[in-house]
């Protein structure tokens, strides 16, 4: 047991700490850590009195139960699994200490709302992941008195003896040559350069960076070298390797022509102040960089046939889309139709957004499109689509048939309703429980000022809750946001997104980058109880760079065929998780592992053990 | 919390931190029994207290007034000094302090305050629950909050007060469809439809159909829907979709083609009452551009000078206004809005390209072109001012400057396929033949829905003078592609210069006779009379070059 806890029969768990216990540290044995919105002693005790308020306010049998007895609390463990929540924040006992500024002026400038991303990724090749968190700047005259950088932390993940993991993450960014100047807005990934270490590429208002990681715990900025230092205003960027030689490309999402001083100033009925929809202005192309090899970058844009089509650009994911082996592009265009680039194995692309279904609103209109992700939902084998938009529009789920052609399936699935009060950003289809069914997790946060905030006074008034959706197996999702705990009940100006297994315990954990807000690490409570399996799937090559693209079936005795695979993309701005988690429930049967590698070659491995990360190279299968 | 209550938790509590915490929670206990503050006192002029218990109605609060046009700022002001006037009239009928909260409810949406219109609308409700407008608002409230449960129960409820209400049955069919309920959602647009044929209800039966998977059903909905409104473009897709799942790609792609935005048509009175509702510039500037998209100009015109007479300092409005007088015809009003704005605001750049435009239309292209590049001066992205720039320019025989601007129009969006248009024919009159060559090649790859570009560079690689730039076959192949698709003059016309620089005289001549009998057919005599003369040069086995005697035109969709 860790901590204490005082359990009020209302049905709350409201986790204590000891005096003098580490506040940089988190604890995961299996059973809950120490919990609680940031773990701040005086917010624990104010829940604590609320909660105690509340319970003698009701005609409910509050106060002691059988459980509890004052001065040694003790735990009702079926209170406990009732009332846990599936996600814990530990922020604060992890040391992300991130604070988002966006430069906010009173101008309503338009960047203000759209950043920022995040980034998971083990630069530092240690095995586990490390975060990137990407900065505003100020966009109205005046300076700061800290020059606003990104920020690198590397994650310092240890292990007690008695099997607990301790994650801690420590601000390296001085010493990682790491130096953003442009505003920032999202990061993408990928170890461009096949020497086994995973390079980094900011986007921005401004001039976009590319940095090279040196393997030795610094990075050097590169971008104008390699032909990729985009100016203009980019969101979302993708590696990937279009053309299968083995070189991951660059596609870079890029969002709208804004001038801070021609844009005009827009205003609601009322005649109150608001920002302008993406519609007062142009979109600016987006580009293709086919990787020449050498460290540098191509244009291929016009080439590829991608010049002449185009669209505010938000979010962007790659997958292959029609299952023929070559890795496809989908764009969520912001008020704009999306695209669906499907690659034509020659160097070009084909937008079959429209005719593919997965362009519009299943009323026949665009919505806004930010956050995007694409995954095996329905376990039938192809990537499925999922796009978060606005308030009052309902994020939309598009489902492949196998070839490329999807219908829109957002109403019957339970997504439709569910999502109309929201604004989504980021987002991710991931196992949440491990049961092999995936679910849906979208963090929020509105694009207009909440009267009811700016009431209360509120800097950022645009504030609300992440959700949660359950995959129930059937084509249908439930909204289970009330049993992911109190970390889900914040409200936040939601944006990037970024998933994956930050303390190694086999389940998808989550950093949250928070508009003009703190940043937040949610780690994953309830997943690693079921069984796993964890692949890094790598090159045969010396660098054993991450094999971006390739896809993993799971072969299970009596049991449908489960399809992930490694990508770094999706969700909003942000880098995810290389490495694939397969959950597998309450089996304990070894599967068999099937790799489709993005060069077209297909290999099977049937011993994987589950439960832990195995290191798959290409070329060595038995 | 009663006394006794506090001090047994009190003395139950271990830790001088809980002790601290019962303190704390019992004084907040007991501070809200307190009299308020005069803080809170002052914040009640904006909010009303609670009615007697037995009516369950909600506060009623305002939203932040500052940031909102005066006009509609004393517009909500008074509706809710008369709200406040009737609640405290102890005289007053229910149905009076309905209408007081429901008349207020309407001004705060129209407003857009939809948190602050929802407690408006509830109490009115609650107050003439057989009033069922008040239920309609409500269900609105929450639609476009988000809230579908809410917005069910409350058009659902409205319904039972005013059950041949088309607009509430379509819209809680769409709310039903939204959560899933597709047997209900095409009950509600049945319904609809057996009150009265209307476009939306079938449209809904032909959505429902086809997340059914029925597309038969739906493809003969939807296809109902357009035939009952055309303009409704909206709803292509969905049959594009229809016929997509049902095997017909053809349909599927022809439907796409015709694809828009334009929403079918309800009548909702209700909604519409709205719309007028408020007075702000900002409301009439809405109203005028809706008008002018709907080319109703006098319409148009009317509302923006109702939003000037509220904001006589608005450019945007002065400079709309100018583009409706200008469009219903009144040129010389249309040109002195325009100067008035620039007296204003030198440096708005919309009114330098209207003022543009309009000198263009006299045929003043010289004075255009000094307006369109103010325009492009003062904002250096006005991409459409740009082009206009470029194709002023060109037209006065000033390609150079005119190709910078058709570049610079390309690197802001290069979807523009009207600039590289323009660019290809500034080229040609430069004599740039391979440029021009190369940048139609690129043209046709990036535009191969403009037949103007196919178009063109077959003719260059049948008569350009350059013979470096010259292909006969490749001139052949595009010319029999353009006459696939149409057989008018201009078609044979190109067919007969590609067979002639093939070396293929006696076909060239015969296609070129028969691009005569259509002009002349068409009436265009003095083509037919020019196309004339080049028939003698075929008849003496000689190939034309010229590409095109005058600048071929852009088709404007």
């Amino acid at each position: 047991m860790y901590g204490k806890r005082t359990v009020v029969k209302c049905g709350r768990t409201i986790p204590c700490r000891k005096k003098g216990s580490n506040n940089n540290v988190v604890s995961q044995t299996g059973q809950r850590g120490i919990g609680g919105t940031d773990g701040n002693h005086p917010r624990v005790w104010l829940r604590l009195s609320v909660a105690i308020l509340v319970c003698t306010s009701t005609t409910l049998a509050c106060g002691t139960d059988s459980n509890v007895t004052s001065g040694n609390a003790t735990v009702s463990r079926s209170i406990e699994a009732r009332s846990s929540g599936w996600f814990i924040d530990a922020t604060v006992e992890t040391g992300l200490d991130f604070m988002h500024v966006n430069g906010m002026t009173g101008e309503f400038y338009y960047p203000e709302i759209i950043a920022p991303g995040v980034a998971l990724f083990d630069y530092d090749n240690d095995e586990d992941l490390d975060v990137f968190l990407v900065q505003g700047q100020p966009l109205g005259p005046g300076k700061v008195s800290t020059p606003l950088r990104s920020r690198l932390f590397r994650n310092d993940l240890t292990f007690e003896p008695d099997g607990t993991r301790i994650v801690r993450f420590v601000d390296v960014t001085d010493m990682s040559g790491i130096r953003t100047t442009a505003y920032g807005m999202g990061a993408s990934v990928g170890d461009y350069n096949n020497d086994g270490w995973v390079d980094l590429y900011v986007t921005a208002l401004g001039r976009n960076q590319l940095y090279r990681n040196q393997g030795d715990g610094t990075f050097r900025e590169l971008a104008e070298h390699a032909g990729v230092d985009d100016s203009g205003w980019s969101v979302s960027a993708a590696f990937l390797d279009f053309d299968r030689d083995g070189w991951l490309d660059l596609y870079v999402g890029h969002y709208l022509n804004w001038d801070r001083d021609a844009s005009p100033p827009c205003f609601a009925a009322s005649g109150k102040r608001v920002y302008c929809a993406p519609q007062a202005y142009f979109a600016q192309q987006s580009r293709l960089y086919h990787n020449d090899r050498g460290g540098t970058f191509t244009n291929v844009t016009a080439a590829a046939g991608m010049a002449a089509q185009f669209g505010p650009a938000l979010g962007v994911t790659t997958a292959d889309f029609n299952g023929d082996g070559w890795v496809d592009l989908y764009v969520a265009n912001d008020g704009h139709p999306n695209q669906l680039w499907i690659n034509q194995r020659d160097g070009t692309f084909k937008d079959v957004g429209l005719l593919s279904g997965a362009a519009f609103s299943e009323y026949g209109k665009a919505k806004a499109g930010m956050g995007v992700d694409a995954g095996d939902f329905d376990n039938d084998g192809d990537e499925d689509v999922f796009v978060t938009n606005l308030t009052g529009e309902g994020h939309d789920l598009y489902v492949n048939d196998g070839s490329g052609t999807f219908e829109t399936r957002s109403a019957v699935a339970g997504l439709a309703y569910t999502t109309l009060p929201y604004t989504g950003f980021g987002t991710a289809w991931l196992d949440i429980d491990n049961d092999g069914w995936l679910d849906l997790i979208t963090v929020n946060g509105t694009v207009q000022r909440i009267d009811a905030l700016v009431r209360a006074n509120d800097p950022t008034p645009l504030r609300q809750r992440k959700q949660i959706f359950r995959n129930t197996g059937h084509g249908r999702f439930e909204d289970v946001t009330g049993l992911a705990g109190p970390v889900f009940d914040g409200l936040d100006v939601g944006r990037g997104a970024a998933f994956g297994d930050i303390d190694n315990d086999g389940d998808t954990d989550i950093i949250v980058g928070n508009n003009n807000g703190a940043t937040r690490v949610l780690l994953n409570a309830i997943g690693s109880r079921n069984h796993w399996l964890g692949l890094k799937l790598v090159t045969a090559k010396r660098s054993g760079r991450d094999m971006l693209g390739a896809r993993v079936a799971v072969l299970r005795d009596a049991q449908p065929m489960l399809w992930r695979r490694a990508r770094a993309d999706g969700s909003y701005a942000s880098a995810n998780d290389s490495r694939v988690l397969v959950g597998l429930g309450a089996s304990t049967v070894v599967p068999r592992v099937r790799v489709l590698w993005p060069d077209g070659r297909v290999e099977e491995w049937s011993q994987v053990p589950i439960d832990r990360y195995t290191t798959l190279v290409q070329g060595s299968s038995k | 919390m009663t006394l006794g209550a506090i001090r047994l938790l009190f003395l139950n509590s271990a830790s001088s931190g809980a002790r601290v915490v019962v303190v704390l929670t019992s004084a907040l206990a007991i501070c809200t029994c307190s009299p308020p503050t005069e803080q809170q006192a002052s914040s009640s002029r904006s909010r009303l207290q609670s009615p007697p218990a037995h009516h369950a109605l909600k506060p009623v609060m305002l939203p932040d007034l500052s940031a909102m046009s005066v006009p509609v700022q004393k517009q909500v002001r008074d509706r809710f000094e008369l709200l406040t006037r009737t609640t405290e009239d102890a005289a007053a009928r229910a149905s009076d302090r309905a209408d007081a909260y429901g008349e207020l409810g309407k001004l705060l949406f129209a407003a857009e305050s939809y948190a602050e219109a929802e407690p408006c609308f509830f109490n009115a409700h609650a107050l003439a629950p057989a009033d069922g407008r008040w239920s309609y608002y409500l269900a609105h409230v929450y639609r476009l909050q988000g809230e579908s449960m809410k917005a069910a129960e409350f058009f659902e409820r409205s319904l039972e007060q005013r059950p041949d209400d088309v607009a509430a049955l379509f819209w809680l069919g769409n709310t039903y469809f939204d959560q899933g309920r597709l047997d209900e959602a095409d009950g509600m647009f049945s319904r609809g439809l057996a009150r009265r044929p209307n476009a939306a209800a079938r449209f809904g039966r032909g959505r429902v159909a086809l997340a059914k998977h029925d597309y038969a059903r739906a493809i003969e909905h939807l296809e109902g829907a357009l035939t009952l409104d055309r303009n409704a473009t909206v709803i292509h897709y969905s049959l594009a979709m229809a016929y997509r799942a049902a095997g017909n790609l053809e349909q599927a792609e022809n439907h796409l083609r015709l694809r828009g935005d334009a929403e079918v048509r309800l009548t909702d009175p209700l909604i519409q009452e709205l719309e007028e509702l408020l007075h702000s510039e900002v409301v009439y500037e809405r109203r005028g551009d809706r008008a002018l998209a709907r080319g109703e100009f006098t319409a148009a015109v009317t509302h923006f000078r109702r939003g000037l007479d509220l904001a006589p300092t608005s450019l945007s409005l002065r400079q709309k206004l100018a583009v409706a007088l200008s469009v219903s015809g009144d040129l010389q009003a249309a040109g002195q809005e325009l100067l008035e704005v620039l007296r204003r605001s030198p440096e708005f750049a919309p009114a330098h390209y209207s003022l543009g435009v309009l000198l263009l239309s006299n045929g003043r292209e010289d004075l255009a072109i000094d307006r369109f590049m103010a325009a492009v001066r003062y904002d250096p992205t006005y991409l459409q001012a740009r082009l206009q720039l470029a194709n002023a320019l060109r037209r006065r025989g000033r390609f150079q400057p005119a190709l910078r601007q058709y570049a610079e129009v390309i690197k802001m969006d290069p979807r523009v396929p009207e600039a590289r248009f323009g660019e290809v024919l500034a080229l040609v009159r430069l004599k740039h033949y391979q440029e021009a060559r190369k940048q139609l090649i690129e043209a046709v790859r990036l535009h191969p829905d403009r037949p103007e570009f196919t178009h063109a560079l077959a003719r260059l690689y049948a008569a350009a003078p350059d013979d470096r730039v010259r292909d006969g076959q490749r001139a052949l192949a595009l010319a029999q592609e353009l006459v696939r698709r149409q057989r008018s003059a201009d078609e044979l016309e190109t067919m007969a210069m590609a067979l002639a620089e093939a070396g293929q005289y006696e076909a060239a001549a015969r296609s070129l006779g028969e691009a005569i009998a259509a002009a002349q057919e068409l009436g265009r005599i003095d083509l037919a009379r020019s196309m004339a003369s080049d028939l003698r040069l075929y008849e003496q086995h000689r190939p034309l070059r010229i590409p095109w005697r005058e600048d071929p035109s852009w088709d404007h969709p």
